[in-house]
């Protein structure tokens, strides 16, 4: 009974642990892009996820529009890498989180693209929006968004 | 009919109107086949339709959203009925102010905000009994006209509130705004300490006047006055899911007494890989005599599993049995299906 207890309360320590401590941000390929009329600079990274997601906050503060995160339409390495190393979750589970935010609160979904080209143009058009694309690109487009973010 | 068709002149007038904003109109449809033992051991079985639920949201402006949801049901008569479930008009203020007007799901515990129509989203084929639509059975206040403040992400404890005034549980011009009876006050406050785990508590409040028809179809002999405080937590991690809400409904009527009922559930669901297992415990119990009910304790049970295809792509199969004290109204058709066996299989979708 003990060894049990024991196990339970290592276990569940674990489980605790592991979901509270930030996940290691390994490698730069990957940006995370604002308007450059927004006046953030750096984020972190609970702050992009929950910003992405609009979770706690659905304008920003400083700029007063409405938060607008940009996705892709389809898996690539930039989404895929985005939703696990910052959003910790599947592509179905991010789907299926913005059709219960649409559904109770009629909060409109990721704007999608299907190319970097397109996230970068719709982020330098757009004051609330918060994307992500390949360093590279985004680089190449320094004038046109602003890098807040890189993993 | 009539119903129905002018329910597709408004759903294509409403789109049309709001094209010009960010209009979306999106959809949940499911089917189902399963069997059906009802308490006089009859059995039926056979393939039905469930809901089509259609809803349209938009972004009116920078701080205004619009949703509707209208619901097509088949009915036992083989007429079908039409709903508009849902039509809200919501304003941000700050994060921790907003105003929604209009038709919502009242703010008591969480199933009932989080799962409305689309069975796509609910985790279970039949919703608790507790939370049951008021045409379906159910006797809590699920859908209110009125207006609603609510906010969220208030400090680190992830604080939120809601706070409705809306027309009450009579029956009757709800819709119109022509409603004659006392008002009714809703209140729910809540902490999200850490992600996806919330507690809350609230409370319902309001007055029925004599003459006045329950959800259940009770006249009410004397003025009543409804009180429904509620607590409960829900917990929606990534591989494990648990629910637990409780209602206490306090009816005291003038010069007859106080009469209590509680109900309450309890869900829980583990995820493995696409597959999820799932698990609802139904209770209700009343005091003997209790004039605002149909009183029929109720003890219950729901298993299931889940397979998802995709996010928009869903098949449960459930098995439900129910175990009412005694039947004291036979006409209430929706009572006698509570009280029944039944295994179904249902594929929904969203589009």
């Amino acid at each position: 009974m003990k060894h049990t207890l024991s196990l339970f309360i290592l276990l569940s320590t674990g489980f605790l642990l592991n979901s509270s401590t930030p996940k290691e941000m390994q490698g730069s390929e990957i940006v995370v892009v604002l308007n450059p009329n927004n006046p953030v600079t750096s984020m972190t990274a609970g702050e992009v996820k929950l910003m992405w997601l609009r979770k706690i906050k659905k304008r920003w503060p400083q700029l007063k529009k409405n938060i607008k995160p940009v996705d892709r339409s389809h898996s690539c390495t930039e989404r895929d890498q985005f939703y696990n190393k910052i959003l910790d979750m599947s592509a179905d589970e991010v789907e299926t989180y913005f059709i219960q935010k649409q559904y109770q609160n009629a909060e409109k979904p990721p704007e999608k693209f299907s190319s970097e080209k397109e996230v970068i143009d719709f982020v330098s058009n757009e004051p609330g929006a918060i994307g992500f694309v390949s360093s590279a690109v985004a680089h190449a487009s320094k004038d046109r968004v602003r890098i807040v973010f890189s993993f | 009919m009539h119903k129905i068709v002018f329910a597709f002149f408004l759903f294509s007038l409403s789109s049309r109107l709001l094209m010009a904003q960010e209009t979306q109109i999106k959809g949940f449809a499911d089917v189902q086949t399963g069997a059906f033992e009802d308490h006089e051991k009859k059995t039926s079985h056979g393939f039905g339709l469930g809901q089509l639920d259609l809803f349209t949201t938009s972004q009116i402006d920078e701080k205004t959203t619009f949703l509707s949801e209208v619901v097509f049901e088949g009915e036992a008569s083989g007429e079908t009925a039409v709903d508009i479930e849902r039509l809200i008009i919501r304003r941000y203020i700050t994060d921790y102010l907003n105003i929604s007007a209009g038709k919502l799901h009242t703010p008591i515990g969480y199933w009932s905000n989080a799962y409305h129509h689309g069975t796509l989203i609910q985790p279970t084929i039949s919703r608790p009994d507790a939370v049951q639509f008021e045409d379906h059975g159910g006797s809590l206040p699920i859908h209110q006209v009125g207006i609603q403040f609510d906010g969220s992400g208030i400090s680190k404890a992830g604080f939120y509130y809601n706070l409705m005034l809306s027309n009450g549980l009579s029956k009757g011009n709800v819709n119109t705004g022509l409603y004659t009876n006392p008002m009714a006050l809703t209140f729910q406050i809540g902490i999200e300490p850490v992600d996806n785990l919330k507690f809350f508590a609230g409370c319902y409040f309001n007055q029925m006047k004599a003459g006045n028809s329950t959800y259940q179809g009770v006249i009410l002999p004397r003025n009543t006055n409804y009180t429904m405080p509620n607590a409960g937590m829900a917990y929606l991690g990534k591989n494990f899911e648990v629910i637990a809400e409780a209602f206490n409904i306090m009816t005291k009527m003038d010069s007859i007494g106080r009469y209590q009922a509680w109900k309450g559930f309890l869900y829980a669901g583990f995820t493995r890989y696409r597959v999820m297992p799932y698990a609802v415990l139904n209770v209700a119990q009343f005091d003997k005599g209790n004039q605002y009910f149909i009183p029929q304790n109720l003890v219950g049970g729901i298993l299931g599993v889940r397979y998802k295809f995709s996010s928009t792509s869903l098949l449960k199969l459930e098995f439900a049995a129910n175990q009412l004290d005694h039947l004291s109204s036979p006409a209430q058709e929706e009572m006698h299906f509570l009280n029944a066996r039944s295994v179904t299989l249902q594929y929904s979708i969203g589009f």
